[in-house]
Order: C-alpha cells, then structure tokens, then sequence
C-alpha cells in the first residue's frame, strides 16, 4: 500500500546523468591514452569531447529546471551535505581544467603558457582526470543517498554509473577511432579487448546490482519486476551490452580495417544506445517505500 | 527549550472526508495537487476496503509534511533553500530555491510538489494573496508549512482547525505538559517510516 513509483525525474535528468558519466569516461580514457603516449588524434579529441558532452548535458539539467535564469543559485549558494550540489561543482572544476588540458593540443590555443608535456600541463590534467572520475561516478551517490527509494539506495550504484561511464567513453573512442581510421589494427584490438572488459565488468555490476535488489525487501524487488520491459532486456542488456560485447571480442579476430572500422562504429552506437536507456530504465524503476500496510 | 511544532492524527477519528485537503487549498491557495492529501489505506482504490466481508480492513491515512528533525529534503537541498526554522518547521527559501527537484524525490513521505503551473481557477489574486500570505512561486517546489502565516498570527493551521472529528492536534512537542506530547505519551503514537531515523514531527494514533 502506497508504494509509489517515482514520475518526478525522467528522460531529462537520465539524459543528464548519461552525459556527465560518459564525458567523464571518455576524458579519463582520453587522460590515460595520453599517459601510455598513444592514439594521439583519438585522444586528442577524446579529451576535448569530455567537458563539451559534460556542458550538453548541464543543458538537460537546465531545461529539467525550467530556467537558465536560476542557475547562478547554484554556484553563489553551496550545501556541503548535497550530492547536487557537489556534482555542480565536480562538473565545473571538471570542465574547466578538462578544457585546460585539452585545449592545448589544437593549434588555435598555443597561446596557451601550459601544454600536455610540461609539469603544469601534466598536473591539470591530472586535476581534470581525477574530476573526470568523479563525474563518472557522483550521479551514483546523488541517487544512492535516497532513503525513500531502497533500489537507488544501495552502495553499489556509483560502482554501476562508474563502469557504465567507463564503457560509453570507449564507445566515443571507438566511434573517433572508426571515423578517423589512424589507430590501425592493433590499436582497434586494444581498445577492443578493453572494451570487452569494461562490458563484462558491467553485466556483472548490473547483474550484481539487481540480485542484491531483489533480495533487499519487497519494493526495491518490485524496482526489479519494473525493470522486465523490452526497453531494458532489448535495449540495455541486449542491446546495450551483449551483442557489442559480441561484436568487440569478435573484432578481436579480425585484421581487415574496413571491418574493424565498422564493428568498432556499431558497437559504439549500441554502447551508447545501451548507456542512456540504462540510465532511464534505472530512474524510472524507483519505488517508494509503502508508508503503511494493512 | 525552543518550540518544536508537530501534530497527532488520530487515524480512530478520521472519516476521510478530505475537509483537512479543501481546507489546506483554500487557505494557502493551491491549485495543482495539494499539500495535504486523505489516502485510504486498505483496497486498491479510494474508500474501499482490503480482505473480504466481515474481516474487512480499512482507514483513512492524512498525509502532509512531517516537518522531520532530520528531514532529507534539508540534507539533499542544493542551495540551502530547504531549510529548518528554530521551531522544526522546514521551509523552502524561493529565492535559494532552483526547482530542481531533488527534495521531491529525496522525500520518503511523498510531501513536496513542483509548482509549473500558473493560477489556474482564481481569476485575479489568490485566498493566501488577499490574506497577505506568501506568494506561490513558478517552476519551484512547494510543501506544507504548517500555515506558519496563521501560527504568526496565533490560529493553528488550516487542516486543524477544520477538522470535524478532531483528529487532529497541533502543538509543541517539546512541551510534555501539551496535548500532543500527552498524547503521544499515552496513547503510544507513532511515527511513519521510522526506521529512516527521519524524526517525523507528525505522529498517528492507531485506528
């Protein structure tokens, strides 16, 4: 009796929360790619991809509040105990020194006095790269900390944003790299081989989280009977993450780059497709607690 | 000791006749949803029982901001809009508040609704308007204030006083000589999700 499905937050935020996480991934692949002193055209605009995804999906938020004119509130008035408020600024720092870093390896910004190979350079993006993480993963916590709703309130969560950022920032890798077609075989193998990895470590998140929910009392097992729709089975575990898996650990056996290009190409898409509908699937099942029974 | 407000509902007394909902709407002048709302609790749908004929359950269940010690809307508030006076009535501070509405999902009992609708059946000025209460404010979110306008001016809230039965009692919790806290002491009252470790200011007495 009053267990009620939350209709407050919807594609909007899902759409917000997709967007930090993936920009985040997607930097701190970039961050590292650049580290290992490989796939510099990739990593390059990798990294610049970041923050702009980050800034598209502020615009999310945005529109979620109805008025850009109220944003301001949010940076001249800060609550040390709110999740929001922290991921408001995890995701300007983010965003600025992201764009610091990043910036300096396009020609127009070499007025810039930093650039990747100096200390300085090095030491924002090694800012950017810690933010970017933190992007990756807050949204976890931002839901994680709501009692009222037993399936967003479990501490796994923000290990499942993480991972699921992670994947969706090798998607837009693969995606560049398909494009841009300069990592040649062994690069689209590497990547493709972390790509496999990432996906099987999130199926087992995802498949962690929903057993430790199923068995967490009676409405966040009800989350779980929600989440029994095509959009999910079909969109995220299927779709979203099976067949790239598939489609990844096959290009793992295959050296023609018209093929790789193509299989890297479709699986982004389908990882980025997956991404987003996860994110939906998992805001619109939270239920909460009945506030009586009979 | 400062005053801590809270309210018993005894659930024996409440016919669900929603008078506490009209009440609430007119005085604070609401038109989508309300801040107080009468859910049944029993069948599936409103004013109908659970079980089956002569082992029937149903009550009536008021539902309205518990005014929480440690209220979640507080803790998750982005801008500090969501606030808790001295007295434990939270507040929402407009001019802090994004409309975010992160304290409407934050909030275990359901109590906080998002105004995105303008005036939709007073014509010019509102009741609470006229009466020189505080404005609604668009695209921000709204909740149960305990009509603090009316507690300023020594009236208890709405939703009390207009009660028929007298379900409702209204006063300071941190007063063991007030009606409340007597209730609450003898009749064993009880708060709602208290496992949360919410602190509920509103307490019921069984039905």
């Amino acid at each position: 009796m009053f267990q009620e499905r939350q209709t407050t937050f919807g594609w909007l935020v899902s759409a917000d929360l997709f967007l930090s996480a993936t920009g985040g991934g997607v930097f701190l692949i970039s961050f590292i790619l650049d580290l290992l002193n490989k796939y510099e055209p990739v990593a390059r605009i990798g990294g610049i991809l970041g923050p702009i995804l980050v800034l598209i999906g502020a615009s999310f938020l945005v529109a979620e509040i109805g008025s850009k004119a109220k944003l301001y509130k949010l940076f001249f008035n800060f609550n040390l105990s709110s999740w929001m408020s922290r991921g408001t600024w995890i995701l300007t720092i983010f965003i600025i020194f992201g764009l610091a870093y990043s910036l300096t390896a396009f020609t127009a910004f070499g007025w810039l006095p930093w650039s990747k190979a100096t200390a300085l350079g090095l030491g924002i993006g090694m800012v950017a790269a810690l933010f970017a993480g933190l992007a990756t993963s807050y949204t976890g916590f931002l839901f994680g900390v709501v009692k009222g709703i037993p399936f967003w309130n479990m501490p796994i969560l923000p290990l499942l944003f993480f991972l699921s950022g992670l994947c969706t920032g090798i998607a837009i890798i693969l995606a560049i790299a398909s494009f841009y077609n300069t990592i040649g075989v062994t690069g689209f193998h590497q990547l493709g081989a972390a790509g496999t990895v990432l996906i099987l470590l999130q199926l087992l998140a995802l498949g962690g989280y929903l057993e430790i929910a199923r068995h967490s009392g009676v409405t966040s097992a009800e989350s779980v009977h929600l989440l029994k729709t095509p959009l999910f089975i079909g969109g995220v575990v299927m779709v979203g993450l099976l067949v790239p898996f598939c489609l990844l650990a096959y290009s793992l056996a295959v050296r023609n780059m018209l093929i790789l290009s193509i299989l890297g190409g479709v699986s982004s898409v389908l990882l980025l497709i997956g991404g987003l509908f996860q994110r939906y699937c998992i805001v619109r099942a939270g239920v909460s607690r009945p506030l009586c029974c009979t | 000791m400062s005053k801590r407000y809270g309210m018993v509902i005894d659930l024996k007394r409440c016919i669900g006749c929603h008078y506490c909902v009209v009440a609430c709407k007119m005085e604070n002048g609401i038109t989508q949803g309300s801040w107080a709302r009468v859910d049944t609790v029993g069948g599936q749908t409103m004013d109908t029982a659970s079980g089956e004929y002569l082992n029937l359950i149903m009550f009536y269940l008021p539902r309205l901001c518990m005014h929480c010690r440690d209220a979640p809307c507080v803790e998750v508030c982005p801008t500090g809009a969501c606030y808790q006076r001295e007295d434990g009535i939270v507040m929402v501070d407009y001019d802090k508040c994004v409309g975010c509405k992160y304290c409407i999902v934050a909030c275990p009992y359901g109590a906080r609704y998002y105004n995105k609708e303008g005036s939709a059946y007073f014509a010019a000025e509102r009741p609470n308007e006229k009466l020189g209460y505080r404005p609604h404010k668009l695209h921000m979110t709204e909740k149960c204030t305990l009509c603090l306008d009316r507690l300023e001016s020594g009236k208890e809230p709405a939703c009390v006083e207009v009660c028929p039965t007298g379900a409702r009692h209204f006063g300071d919790l941190n007063d063991p000589q007030s009606e409340v806290s007597q209730l609450i002491a003898r009749k064993h009252a009880s708060q709602l999700l208290k496992d949360l470790g919410t602190e509920p200011s509103v307490y019921y007495l069984s039905p």
